[in-house]
């Protein structure tokens, strides 16, 4: 407190405080007018900082307090309500501030340790504390002096810190800018709201609302805090004071405020899938309202997740797909989830694996899901990238027009370490939703196996995006070669099983 | 299920010898795993310029020449095929007229100088040609890679995209096959 006695004794300061005091501001904002950065001043008692701003009018006057300090130290209900900032940052540290907050951060049950804060303002404020700039350099003027009011510090600031300190007391939280779990909480005055249509009238304030019409209802539009500020700025003080309230009416009402917004930053897990059925898809398979699969892999695993991390919604994303009818066996397919608004943002390894546990119990014959581990948002690109790039490899049942013979495994075989490129044309079961287009496509290996007469399995390696089942059946001479035409007989697919999807994931997974 | 049959999956062979029975009679009985059959039936009583339409799941079609088609039941050399150019041109363009049932979609032309019309058989858009036809594949392989247009019904409903259309069983009882 030292240093503010000693900066802030001159004429200047003192016909702020006393124009202030005169128009029973509160201590807090009589200290942001005199540009005080020293947040931690501001969390003094109101009766400490009148004190403090007594001494600074008092010095080179007699040392006698102004007549408002008592009647802004009776109680909070007996006081005049501060104008430039409707009793907000008055209260900040006042369990009228902070109870709001409390309420909803216990109900949700938030596990976390930082948080950060994002504060609205009413927007009476903007005008009000204008109007008691204008009100102050007319006093300066009546004494023949000037100031310069540039360095008013704006009301959310101290604001910010102070019911930011408040809270890290309350709930054992550290207050940081770069915390992913945000308080929103927006505050209203009612009654001045309105105030910024003065500008309306005043011409040199080039303030003007546009009539637009949204949804079918009209809307004005153009009032956005920057665009009052700027129309401000335009407006010579003589006009304000003719047209505007100066200095502020008499506020009748404090701050109120909308139901504070608790969210955390999307958190990721990751880790790998078997699909075990040929009768569930990857994510909800849904047309027209209609279910076409049971359920989904997202489903099985996504719901439990949801009671762990006590989210508000999950999204599924996965290294590509397979089809319905088509099993993921081998090491599995990677995906991850994306957690929405998670009540507890963080699982330890410990929980995953249970967890892990839990889904693979509870879907035994339809999923297994393993490596479950959290992931940063950092990582997530490796299955985006892997989507497109990585090989698979595939096993499956296949029947051909001919007895299946030795010779027939061997013409297969040749290309067990011999590369075949394929033309494909846009699968016909595609083509109702993907351009026409001829892709080649390398088969990097080919192995096939011998079952009963014309039956045959094979496992192939191929490039991401080739279409499997149009290599065997040739889709109507749409792929070129196809495993008929390798053959010359007729071929089809009637089992496709995923064995692997060649990508390291999750990414610290050993 | 335990980690080999993971790695090296076994195929129960029995769950597919109905299937199997099916294809051993047929070689091509796998397309009906793929497409539901409808024919298109010569209107006129002399001629037998018949068509066979297979629909998709996905609703698209895919027309070629039926077995009773002159073209396939007598040895007409084939000199071209020539695919309409007002509708080549307008596949893959957006906001197209769909074509009628009746649009001509492709003439194929014999050695003795006859012509063949090929109309669209159902209401929709022409997706794609098979720009792979030739003269020989026409004649050899008519019902796979012999198929001649795929097309998109402007009807989503089957009954009323494919109204000009009857099953397999109806066609093979009209032609006595
Ligand atoms: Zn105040």
């Amino acid at each position: 407190m030292q240093h503010v006695m000693k900066n802030y004794v001159n004429l200047t300061y003192q016909t702020i405080v006393d124009t202030m005091l005169d128009i029973k501001c509160c201590a807090r904002c009589i200290f942001r007018f005199l540009g005080i950065r020293d947040y931690k001043c501001y969390a003094k008692s109101e009766e400490v900082l009148l004190k403090i701003l007594n001494r600074i009018r008092s010095t080179l006057q007699e040392d006698s307090q102004h007549p408002s300090t008592n009647i802004l130290l009776s109680k909070t209900q007996d006081k005049p309500i501060c104008t430039t900032c409707f009793d907000l940052i008055y209260q900040a540290d006042t369990l009228e501030c902070l109870w709001p907050i409390i309420e909803s951060f216990n109900s949700h049950n938030f596990q976390v340790k930082t948080f950060n804060l994002s504060i609205t303002l009413p927007s009476g404020i903007i005008i009000n504390n204008h109007s008691v700039k204008v009100y102050i350099r007319q006093k300066f003027r009546e004494r023949n002096l000037t100031v310069d009011l540039s360095n008013v510090i704006d009301l959310k600031e101290p604001f910010k810190y102070l019911l930011g300190w408040s809270i890290e007391k309350e709930l054992d939280l550290n207050h940081s800018f770069q915390s992913p779990f945000i308080i929103s909480i927006e505050y209203y005055h009612g009654i001045t709201q309105q105030n910024h249509l003065i500008l309306t009238r005043i011409p040199s304030a080039e303030f003007k609302l546009k009539k637009v019409r949204m949804k079918g209802k009209a809307v004005w539009t153009g009032d956005s805090r920057n665009n009052i500020i700027a129309a401000l700025e335009k407006v010579p003080d003589s006009d304000f004071i003719s047209i505007g309230n100066c200095p502020p009416l008499e506020e009748k009402e404090r701050w109120k405020n909308y139901f504070p917004i608790l969210e955390h930053s999307a958190v990721y897990v990751g880790g790998r899938y078997i699909k075990l059925s040929r009768e569930i898809s990857q994510s909800p398979w849904i047309i027209n309202g209609e279910r076409l699969a049971k359920t989904s892999v997202s489903e099985c695993s996504g719901e439990i997740l949801r009671e762990k991390f006590r989210c508000d919604d999950y999204n599924f994303v996965a290294a590509g797909r397979e089809d319905v009818n088509v099993r993921m066996l081998g090491n599995g397919r990677p995906f991850y989830f994306e957690i929405i608004n998670p009540r507890k943002p963080f699982l330890s390894q410990q929980e995953l694996d249970d967890a892990q546990k839990e889904i693979n119990e509870t879907q035994k014959d339809l999923i297994q899901i393993n490596h479950l581990t959290m992931v940063t948002e950092r990582d997530l690109v490796i299955i985006k990238e892997g989507e497109e790039t990585k090989r698979k490899t595939y096993s499956a049942l296949i029947w051909i027009s001919k007895i299946v013979t030795p010779e027939i495994i061997d013409k297969i075989n040749q290309y067990q370490d011999k590369e075949l490129t394929i033309q494909q044309q846009t699968p016909i079961r595609v083509l109702q939703r993907r351009a026409q287009m001829i892709r080649p496509k390398i088969i990097y290996s080919m192995k096939a196996e011998a079952l009963e007469n014309h039956f045959l399995t094979m496992q192939l390696q191929t490039e991401a995006g080739t279409y499997i089942k149009e290599f065997i059946h040739g889709d109507l001479g749409r792929t070129k070669p196809s495993l008929g035409d390798l053959l010359d007989c007729y071929a089809d697919i009637l089992a496709l099983d995923v064995l692997e999807v060649d990508l390291k994931w999750p990414p610290n997974n050993n | 299920m335990n980690s080999e049959s993971l790695i090296s999956p076994k195929y129960d062979l029995s769950l597919y010898k109905k299937i199997s029975e099916k294809y051993e009679k047929n070689s091509l009985a796998y397309l009906e795993q793929y497409y539901t059959k409808n024919f298109l039936i010569d209107s006129s009583e002399n001629t037998t310029e018949d068509f066979y339409i297979y629909q998709a799941p996905n609703k698209l079609c895919v027309i070629g020449l039926a077995p009773t088609h002159p073209l396939l039941l007598q040895s007409q050399k084939v000199k071209s095929i020539k695919f309409d150019e007002k509708v080549s041109q307008s596949i893959s363009k957006k906001r197209q007229i769909p074509l009628s049932a009746k649009s001509e979609i492709c003439v194929i032309t014999t050695e003795e100088g006859k012509n063949y019309s090929i109309k669209a058989g159902v209401v929709g858009w022409v997706i794609d040609f098979n720009i792979k036809l030739d003269v020989d594949m026409l004649q050899k392989k008519p019902f796979t890679d012999g198929y001649i247009a795929i097309i998109k019904p402007k009807q989503d409903d089957p009954r009323k995209a494919l109204n000009l259309c009857i099953n397999e069983g109806k066609y093979k009882e009209i032609r006595n096959l």
